[in-house]
């Protein structure tokens, strides 16, 4: 290989980007202590799946409800492993709450799409002057920086964008993904033993504007095209591939793309990635609800969330990966007249489980017609507090936003004490 | 030591850990004890809270240097008659301050904030044909605040003598891109109206209140960008991609002052003006996803037409709000063909965040002060489009707009379940639609009108925050009460201008570019660190903020800096095609009754994959006939000459010579007997390669800077 | 097209505006008073950047109710029941365990304050004579500590010191300030 002394390079450093260059070549050294590595990993790595029902889920058909009810709705309750009844048409899940639990008394004040998306993303309500950072950035942040043999981004978003890292900036954005699995212009092509000298070059370039002082931006640049180096040429891009699992996994999982989904996001969890996002869509049900739940979504979603749970628990992991089900907001006890349902941010629920939580229970409770919480009502906050504390993120970590404002973990929730006993 | 003294250390020591942040819950405790236990503990901590405060807002500036060192026990000295200039917060005191002046104005009394000069007498037109007003400085002198001592007694910028006497242009040039971009300027921009104020009288009053803000925080603009910078900046705002080569070298070598005048002139009249204006507002209008009621192509042959006839922003505005028929035949219908669905709620919200730069769709933020107040404007607005609909046309693929005559109010509830007619207005105004035959047609007689300045303020607020990085609010449209203008003398000013002069949407660009501010580079220095709005809230325009390209400005300038789409010279259609699928990876819908999408473009890691690996960057970097690097490979000269050439191709200036020697030193250059000999091959070939790769990827690169 | 008439539409379209001249009163009043509104807010809510935010709700309201004040009256008096009342609603949307001073201090402290305001004031501008009077690396350490969005701690990060020597410098410069005003207070006050 022709290759002038590169000058101004330490020799280490030199090696790094050969290495980089090369790891696709399988004789070399660095891979089999990969191999090692991801052993390692799989151990015990504390890790969260957000399952975002992107639209606004009717939890009072899923969840939460309400026979007897004018606002009840055409579906009856069932009973499961847990200590709660669910609706009917999630029979697998049914099987596995004994694992998971429902905290049926949010409160959440935003019943608008991009607020109320905003709003349980991140624990905090829309402010023109800051913007928050998406949970999975913060976990990105807290235990993804700690994980230095993850080569692939901490913060994977399948289906959907999550949201914005906001102040933590582009390093904690969710790399977001289709649930096929394929990542589009990953592959080096016949360009690899190029890629040492080119980010050489880059480096040149790219430093001097670093300190023409322009802001933040140039810098995050390079990060970026760090982790996008190291992605590229990492082996634990394997972990997309969803399509290497058996065809019995895949259709457990269901083969829609939340299914796969979800398929994909034990994959990542295994290979250390501490949050996956997986996105569902089409919960914004004006009109029609019952029948588009019933022969629609809640066979897939079902399906998606019963098969996840026997999965993890079944190898083990389940004490270690938290599993956190939401919405943008519940939707309107009242049946419209388009047999829909609009959107309600009063008295809804999230589920919630797994990574060492108490499983089984109904946190909370909403009246008869399900129109307000009885008794104490739940934030986001407290979710991701809930979350933070099975992760190991102590409560008391506090960011800072580039304004140099405190911002509390969470947005200073508490834990839901019926979940961490 | 003594009990008191004791308890006083204790207490100071408390009081500093409350300064600092740092008290905890059993510290706090103990400071209560102390203070509520004895009144001159209550005394101290109030004075100490206070000394604490005034230092915050005060931020300890505006203190000469001048006196001696404080020694202990030091002779008192009479208290000065003057106050720490408020130094950051002047900007939220003068935003208050010109809100107050607002509401003098509305009333009809002209009087002008904190105008320092009285300098000539502006004459400003009505639009509406009304008699001329004149307005005045004196009134503003029974006023005062103390405010006013913060301002300069003189204006101290001078226009640029090329800025004086410049006659604005309506030419447009030969290049033919895009069908509609040769029609003449309509009417209004060829003939401004007389009153409006001339360029340099604005661009003046625009530098001069910038400047005076500069030295109220003591802060220093940045130099004036380098020749390259601003010829890239220029490019990407006003044509939407980096300037060729050629262009950046016939600019460095021309010496006449007046050039840059010159260049924002020609870029306006250039059909790449139009096709980049006409993607920001399709991107606003109807978004980056498709959607079935949407014809885009007539859509943006729609927008097309007005921006190269330069319509006035008004009249564009009203046609979109008014229109109805196919959508094949009148593009301006697909606006809201768009947004008609769940009640026309995103037509409601979509209509008063772009036009009027306000928001109004949060109706169940319950949290928010104005709830009330927005419900109301919401579904007064709401009312006009009550009765419109998308109608299929069978057969055709194509969507019809049409608009029923008026059949009541809507009435909704509010959160308490209380139900509220909805009567039809906007911005105050009641209108009675009963029995009207076209509700919209009143909507877009209201807002184009000159009775609701918030059209030309909103354009005025984006306009300038496209150009210069950031607008005088943040976010860009959604302005009112709750959220002051920085510079509400300059976004008023501007307005105004806007107005009078019909709308001239160019010509409001080019006040803009005139600016000082536009014209500094984007580097800060030591002396205007604070002006920083990401990490100080401050914004100040003593250098221009840089934005990150947006998608279709990074793919435009993929081709120029490549040229790779030579060989394939294709119409507008196809070009256009090309762009928006290549785009489409990048743009996901949430496919909610809102329409909300989301582009995941800014810096993320499949946006850098696709800078490394895409199909664009291997075809740039393949030796195709016509493309850049094409004539590098084969053109005569030396070695360091090709580099030079790919450098100017992707960044629009020189390397420097630390660079140069940097990247030389990691290609094989060739022995000097061979080194002028074209084309190039073997490795040096796949080194300039790597060049050329190296500079399209970097940071520098998808800067606007 | 001079009367750029900008919306006033606060409290729905009917908003009532008083005559010319009140108004101006009522502006210069506004004005005037903005810093001390805001440090009466700070002595119940001790952090700054909360301070700021309730004094935005604060003066929001005040707008709002402008037709509603007396002139001649005590402005300040009437701003900070308004004040007062946002800080309330602070508190309220905070959770009780999150609380850093209980209600009846928050009590005890307001009513000082109004008492004290005029006092306090007259502090304030001894502090600027005080301020100009500092070592010159001591003025430029407190200016940076109060420039916007800092604090003890990430100045000490900027600066390259150990955080706890920074925090005692500037608990050094704040008591030398205070003692130089209490100084400046005592001697104007004994002639």
């Amino acid at each position: 290989m022709h290759l002038p002394t590169p000058s101004g390079m330490s020799r280490r450093h030199f090696m790094k980007h050969m290495a980089t260059a090369a790891a696709t070549a399988p004789a070399l050294q660095f891979i089999s202590d990969l191999r090692a590595h991801a052993q390692d990993i799989k151990k015990a790595q504390k890790a969260c799946i957000l399952m975002w029902m992107g639209g606004g889920p009717p939890t009072i058909d899923i969840w939460d409800l309400k026979p007897g009810s004018k606002n009840g709705g055409e579906f009856q309750p069932i009973d499961t492993k847990g200590d709660l009844q669910i609706s009917e048409h999630m029979p697998k899940t049914a099987m596995q709450m004994d694992k998971l639990s429902v905290v049926r008394s949010m409160s959440t004040r935003e019943a608008d799409h991009g607020r109320g998306r905003y709003y349980m993303h991140t624990a905090f309500v829309p402010n023109p002057t800051v913007v928050h950072p998406t949970f999975g950035s913060v976990v990105s942040q807290e235990l993804g920086a700690k994980r230095s043999a993850l080569e692939i981004p901490a913060f994977v978003s399948v289906n959907a964008p999550s949201g914005s890292p906001g102040f933590m900036g582009a390093r904690h954005a969710p790399f977001v993904v289709s649930s096929n699995g394929q990542i589009r212009n990953a592959s080096l092509g016949d360009k690899k033993d190029r890629l040492g000298q080119r980010l050489r070059m880059l480096s040149v370039i790219e430093t001097n504007f670093i300190n023409s002082k322009r802001g933040e931006m140039p810098k995050g640049h390079r990060e970026i095209y760090k982790k996008a180096v190291n992605l590229m040429t990492s082996k634990q891009m394997e972990a997309f591939k969803v399509a290497e699992e058996s065809q019995e996994t895949k259709d457990a999982y269901g083969t829609g793309g939340f299914g796969q989904g979800l398929l994909m996001a034990r994959r990542l969890v295994e290979t250390g990635v501490p949050f996956v996002e997986v996105g569902m869509g089409g919960w914004d049900l004006h009109n029609n609800v019952f029948n588009t739940l019933s022969t629609q979504r809640l066979p897939q979603l079902d399906q998606g969330i019963g098969a996840l749970t026997a999965d993890l628990a079944q190898r083990g992991m389940l004490d270690d990966v938290v599993l956190v089900w939401m919405g943008e907001f519940g939707r309107t006890p009242r049946i419209n007249q388009n047999v829909g349902r609009d959107h309600w941010a009063a008295s809804w629920s999230v589920m919630i489980g797994g990574g060492g939580l108490k499983g089984g229970q109904a946190v909370g409770k909403t009246d008869r017609d399900g129109v307000r919480v009885d008794g104490k009502a739940y934030l986001p906050g407290d979710i991701w507090a809930t979350v933070s504390h099975a992760l190991g993120i102590p409560s008391k970590t506090v960011h800072r936003s580039k304004r140099g404002r405190p911002m509390k973990l969470a947005n200073g929730g508490s834990p839901i004490k019926e979940l961490i006993g | 030591m003594s009990v008191e003294s004791l308890q006083h250390e204790e207490l100071v020591q408390l009081l500093e850990l409350l300064c600092e942040d740092r008290l905890d819950h059993d510290q706090a405790a103990r400071l209560e004890e102390i203070v509520l236990g004895d009144q001159g503990a209550r005394r101290m901590y109030l004075e100490y809270l206070s000394l604490h405060g005034t230092l915050y807002w005060d931020a300890a500036r505006g203190i000469d240097d001048e006196s001696e060192v404080l020694e202990v026990g030091g002779a008192a000295t009479e208290p000065v008659d003057r106050s720490p200039a408020a130094g950051r917060r002047t900007l939220v005191a003068v935003a208050v301050w010109a809100s107050a002046a607002a509401l003098l104005l509305a009333v009809g009394l002209s009087w002008r904030p904190a105008e320092p000069s009285a300098g000539p007498e502006i004459a400003v037109a009505d639009p509406s044909g009304l008699p001329i007003i004149e307005k005045k400085d004196s009134a503003a002198s029974g006023v005062d605040t103390g405010l006013t001592r913060r301002q300069p007694a003189t204006i101290e910028s001078t226009p640029a003598p090329q800025m004086a006497n410049r006659v604005e242009k309506g030419s447009t040039v030969e290049r033919v891109v895009s069908p509609d971009a040769v029609v003449p300027e309509s009417k209004s921009s060829v003939n401004p109206q007389p009153s409006a104020g001339s360029l340099a009288e604005i661009v003046g009053f625009v530098d001069s209140r910038l400047a005076a803000q500069w030295q109220d925080y003591q802060v220093a603009p940045s130099p004036v960008a380098s020749d390259a910078e601003w010829l890239r900046r220029i490019y990407l705002d006003i044509v939407g991609h980096i300037p060729p080569s050629n262009d950046v070298i016939a600019f460095l070598k021309d010496r006449r002052p007046e050039k840059r005048a010159e260049v924002v002139d020609r870029l306006l009249d250039d059909p790449d003006y139009v096709r980049h204006s006409t993607t920001i507002w399709s991107n606003l209008l109807v978004g980056r996803v498709e959607r079935r009621e949407v014809n885009r192509p007539a859509f943006e042959k729609f927008l097309r037409g007005s921006f190269a006839r330069n319509r006035p922003w008004n009249e564009v505005v009203g046609e979109l709000v008014a229109a109805h028929g196919r959508n094949d035949q009148n593009g301006a219908t697909n606006f809201l063909l768009a947004h008609l669905n769940n009640d026309a709620t995103p037509a409601t919200a979509i209509t008063a965040r772009l036009f009027l730069g306000t928001q109004v769709q949060c109706t169940q933020c319950h949290n928010h002060p104005f709830n009330s107040w927005r419900q109301q404007q919401f579904h007064g607005l709401s009312a006009f489009f009550k009765s419109t609909r998308s109608k299929p046309i069978r057969g055709t693929g194509a969507y019809a707009l049409v608009s029923g005559p008026f059949e009541e109010p809507p009435f909704y509830e509010d959160r308490r379940g209380v139900v509220h007619m909805a009567p039809a207005g906007l911005g105050g105004q009641r209108v009675d639609l009963k029995g009207s035959e076209h509700p919209r047609g009143e909507l877009a007689r209201l807002m184009t009108g000159d009775s609701d300045p918030r059209l030309a303020r909103a354009m005025v607020n984006r306009t300038w925050a496209r150009l210069l990085g950031h607008g005088f609010t943040t976010p860009v449209d959604d302005m009112g009460p709750h959220n002051p203008p920085s510079h509400p003398d300059v976004l008023d000013r501007l307005s105004q201008e806007f107005v009078a002069s019909g709308f001239d949407v160019k010509r409001l660009i080019r006040w803009i570019c005139s600016t000082r501010a536009y014209g500094l580079t984007s580097r800060m220095t030591n002396r205007n660190r604070i002006d920083h709005p990401e990490t100080s809230g401050e914004r100040l325009f003593s250098h221009v903020y840089t934005k990150p390209m947006s998608v279709e400005q990074l793919y435009d300038s993929l081709l120029v800096a490549t040229q790779v789409d030579q060989a394939t010279a294709s119409d507008w259609e196809s070009v256009a095609d090309n762009r928006r699928r290549w785009r489409s990876q990048f743009v996901y819908s949430f496919e909610t009754d809102e329409n909300d999408e989301a582009v995941t473009f800014d810096g993320t890691i499949t946006q850098a994959m696709m800078m490394m690996n895409g199909p664009l960057i291997r075809e740039a970097l393949s030796q195709q006939p016509g493309s850049v690097f094409h004539h590098v490979v084969h053109a005569p000269g030396s070695d360091i000459d090709r580099v030079k050439r790919l450098c100017l191709a992707a960044l629009g200036r020189f390397p420097s010579s630390s660079e140069m020697r940097a990247i030389t030193e990691m290609l094989p250059l060739r022995s000097s007997a061979q080194a002028r000999q074209a084309p190039v091959s073997g490795p040096l070939a796949e080194g300039l390669q790597d060049v050329f790769w190296a500079y399209l990827n970097s940071n520098e690169f998808i800067t606007v800077p | 097209m001079s009367e750029f008439r900008i919306s006033t539409e606060i409290d729905g379209a009917e908003a009532t505006m008083p005559a010319a001249g009140p108004r101006e009163e009522f502006i210069k009043l506004f004005t005037k008073y903005q810093r001390r509104v805001f440090l009466f807010i700070l002595s119940q809510v001790p952090n700054p950047v909360d301070a700021e935010e309730i004094h935005q709700e604060a003066n929001v309201i005040i707008w709002r109710k402008f037709d509603r004040f007396e002139l001649g009256t005590n402005f300040l008096a009437w701003a900070c029941q308004i004040a007062n009342y946002e800080v309330l609603k602070y508190r309220e949307r905070q959770r009780r365990d999150r609380h850093l001073f209980s209600d009846e201090f928050v009590r005890q402290v307001a009513s000082d304050a109004i008492e004290q305001a005029d006092e306090l004031e007259q502090r304030r501008q001894h502090l600027a004579v005080c301020l100009s009077k500092l070592r010159n690396k001591d003025r430029e350490l407190i200016q940076q500590r109060y420039s916007a969005g800092e604090s003890g701690k990430s100045v000490a990060e900027l600066i390259g010191r150990p955080i706890n020597s920074v925090y005692q410098s500037l608990s050094r410069i704040r008591r030398t300030l205070l003692e130089c005003v209490n100084r400046q207070t005592q001697a104007q006050a004994t002639p």
